[in-house]
């Protein structure tokens, strides 16, 4: 079988080159070591680990945003390693923002009409009036209807209250059918309610989707994925399901808030 | 319906109404002088307002649509080449969008600090090169055409009814005549309400949303799959063509073109006019490119100091009303400052608005007046230098009745701004997780 993405021996460094590799006289941060992980179509995968283990880094560069040093990335079979943002985006992989990124003088409906748009070939068109486009439009409401927003389809992104907006910013990332999906902390900064709501949502929208999600909140990666990955400064030190992940003792030395968590 | 059809029938009028009540002169220049400022700002606002891209060289696409419509208004005047002077904007408008391809391709690549660099270099080295090629550019003194010229083919025609060439010329534009300024007055109305409503007609596109977008955050535009790059230039060339076009109307209108029309003055007038009237709405630069234009024209003729007003208007704009001049008199009625008014009696509402337009009139008055004593002062022949001098006590009178009025008008409007009530905040910002 065809992995839906897979990282390929990815080595990452920060900082600037002064010699050759890590020797004396360069400054140079190394976050991510030679990392390898296979995620499978359909399988939904939480990469979990302390801050600063290189979890966003990774996220980063399987979306294009960043370059890795060394290694590749290969979605679907196909490598798409240093390929420029919107190209990865087109071919199937969509991401949400830690920090809630949106459009936010658009409306909640022009949002989620903008990540339809990107993933059709006619995107850019100027002869034909985007309202005249129902399929746009219907997909956009739909989505809309999905993340609870259909009630604000009028309202600026950016006045939307908070767990709305995280809410959007999993409909923007959905919008355009991608197969594989990143997501990155979408219960951050929620009250119990609100992640437990969140939680389900995702479940439900990431149906037939491949998910890999990095999350702090044990409830969640526990209630959601199928098998969890352990980043420790910069390499992969345990991939497992859940009941694995909260056996192994090397994940509970750099991990210690794994072992109390209920599934 | 009516909502979106009652400004543009209100615009149409407007473009119209000059051309219908006056047969020539000042008036039909102006007016002439507005549309062409008109199609320039709302040119600009596609880049500005609706894509976030701060040009300093826009005058780039204008100009030099101006100088290809001069080139071929030349050729038409000489009989070498049938085409419609009522169409040549569609010559420079080609023009503005083969140059914009061609420079966007470059200046596309970013947005923010660096697209307005790079626009401020390309503006003054087209500028600097215009020098460097008179026979295109033509020098210090341009080139000049005339529009009448294909009317001279026409009597030519009429005359010697064989010369078959001459007739061609002739019946190529269309019976247009263009000899008179009310004839170019309702050339420019048409061609300003036509490029209007087609950039209107852009905003609601797919690529039009999608500009809003790459506005708003162009790292997550490109998350969805959407090239910023490629949205940025795609606007460049329409705006670029929409500039050309203007461009070509004021070849017709003054029939002459020089390097003046690139600098990167041209540009910035075209970033007060948008910025006075407001980029968040359709009409914002519609209103701007009047107000600029009234002051250019209209003010110049009174006052040599008439860039004064409009560097005053563009600063107490950015200060006090950084949505323009439109979302003033949208928001009116919510403004803080007239807030004041609520919870007063009738009367006493009435008095205290009375006293605010007096405050902002003796503000302006005093204000206008410091100006023109500077101005008188500095020993500049005009008007009000010589009104000034009749004072007792000479010019300096003047200057010391100006600054009291205009402190007068100042301390009468924060006396009014200490007394209004504090009101709720409008929208209470969303709430943030910590």
């Amino acid at each position: 079988m065809i992995a839906a993405l897979e990282f390929r021996g990815i080595s990452h460094q920060f900082g600037h080159r002064f010699g050759r590799g890590l020797g004396p006289g360069s400054d140079m941060r190394e976050v991510l070591r030679a990392f390898d992980l296979v995620i499978t179509p359909g399988e939904r995968h939480a990469l979990i680990g302390p801050n600063g283990a290189g979890k966003s880094t990774l996220f980063n560069i399987a979306c294009g945003a960043l370059r890795p040093s060394a290694g590749r990335v290969i979605l679907d079979g196909a490598d798409i390693t240093g390929l420029a943002p919107f190209e990865i985006s087109r071919r199937g992989l969509a991401r949400s923002q830690q920090v809630t990124s949106l459009f936010p003088h658009l409306s909640v409906r022009d949002n989620l009409r903008c990540a339809v748009l990107g993933a059709r070939p006619d995107r850019y068109a100027f002869w034909r009036a985007l309202e005249g486009m129902a399929d746009v439009r219907a997909r956009a409401e739909a989505m809309a209807e999905a993340v609870g927003l259909a009630a604000q389809l009028d309202r600026s992104a950016g006045e939307l209250p908070y767990a709305a907006q995280r809410g959007l910013e999993i409909g923007v990332a959905l919008a355009g059918d991608a197969k594989v999906i990143l997501l990155d902390e979408p219960t951050a900064g929620m009250s119990q309610d609100e992640s437990r709501a969140m939680v389900a949502l995702i479940r439900r929208l990431t149906e037939g989707r491949t998910l890999l999600l990095v999350e702090h909140d044990m409830d969640v990666v526990f209630g959601l994925a199928d098998r969890v990955s352990v980043l420790a400064g910069g390499a992969l030190i345990a991939t497992g399901t859940p009941e694995d992940i909260r056996r192994n003792p090397q994940v509970r030395e750099v991990y210690p808030t794994a072992e109390n968590a209920d599934a | 319906m009516m909502r979106t059809l009652t400004p543009w029938l209100l615009f149409a009028a407007l473009l119209a109404a000059p051309p219908l009540l006056f047969d020539g002169g000042f008036v039909l220049t102006l007016a002439s002088q507005a549309g062409i400022a008109i199609i320039l700002a709302l040119s600009y606002n596609m880049l500005f307002g609706q894509t976030g891209l701060l040009s300093f060289g826009h005058a780039v696409y204008s100009g030099l649509g101006a100088y290809a419509a001069i080139h071929a208004l030349k050729l038409i005047g000489a009989g070498s080449l049938p085409f419609p002077v009522a169409f040549l904007p569609l010559v420079g408008g080609a023009a503005g969008a083969l140059v914009a391809m061609l420079l966007g391709y470059i200046s596309s690549r970013r947005g923010g600090l660096t697209f307005a660099m790079i626009s401020l270099g390309i503006g003054e080295m087209v500028h600097a090169a215009a020098a460097l090629f008179p026979t295109l550019f033509g020098g210090e003194s341009g080139i000049t055409a005339d529009r009448a010229g294909a009317l001279v083919i026409k009597i030519v025609a009429a005359n010697a009814a064989a010369d078959a060439t001459a007739a061609t010329f002739a019946a190529a534009q269309l019976g247009f005549d263009f000899s008179s300024a009310r004839a170019v007055c309702w050339l420019i109305a048409a061609w300003t309400l036509a490029s209007a409503i087609a950039m209107y007609a852009f905003t609601r596109t797919p690529l039009g949303r999608l500009a809003n977008a790459v506005r708003d955050n162009p790292e997550r535009a490109a998350q969805v799959g959407i090239d910023p790059r490629r949205v940025r230039w795609l606007v460049m060339i329409a705006a670029g063509a929409f500039a050309g076009i203007a461009g070509s109307l004021s070849a017709i209108l003054f029939e002459i073109v020089s390097a003046e029309n690139l600098s990167v003055l041209a540009s910035t007038a075209m970033l007060f006019a948008t910025f006075i009237g407001g980029s968040g709405a359709f009409f914002g630069p519609v209103l701007g490119a009047i107000a600029h234009t009234l002051m250019s024209g209209a003010v110049a003729a009174v006052t040599p100091a008439w860039p004064i007003y409009v560097g005053a208007l563009f600063i107490v704009v950015v200060l006090k009303a950084p949505g323009g001049l439109l979302s003033l008199s949208a928001s009116m009625p919510e403004d803080t400052r007239l807030s004041g008014l609520y919870g007063q009696s009738p009367g006493a509402a009435m008095a205290l608005a009375a006293i605010a337009i007096l405050a902002i009139l003796a503000m302006l008055t005093g204000f206008i007046g410091l100006v023109e004593s500077a101005y008188a002062l500095a020993g500049s022949p005009g008007g009000a230098a010589n009104w000034l001098a009749t004072l007792p006590g000479g010019r300096a009178t003047g200057v010391v009745l100006a600054g009291v009025l205009f402190i007068a008008g100042r301390e009468t409007w924060n006396w009014l701004a200490a007394r209004r009530p504090a009101l709720p905040k409008a929208a209470a910002a969303p709430e943030r997780a910590p």
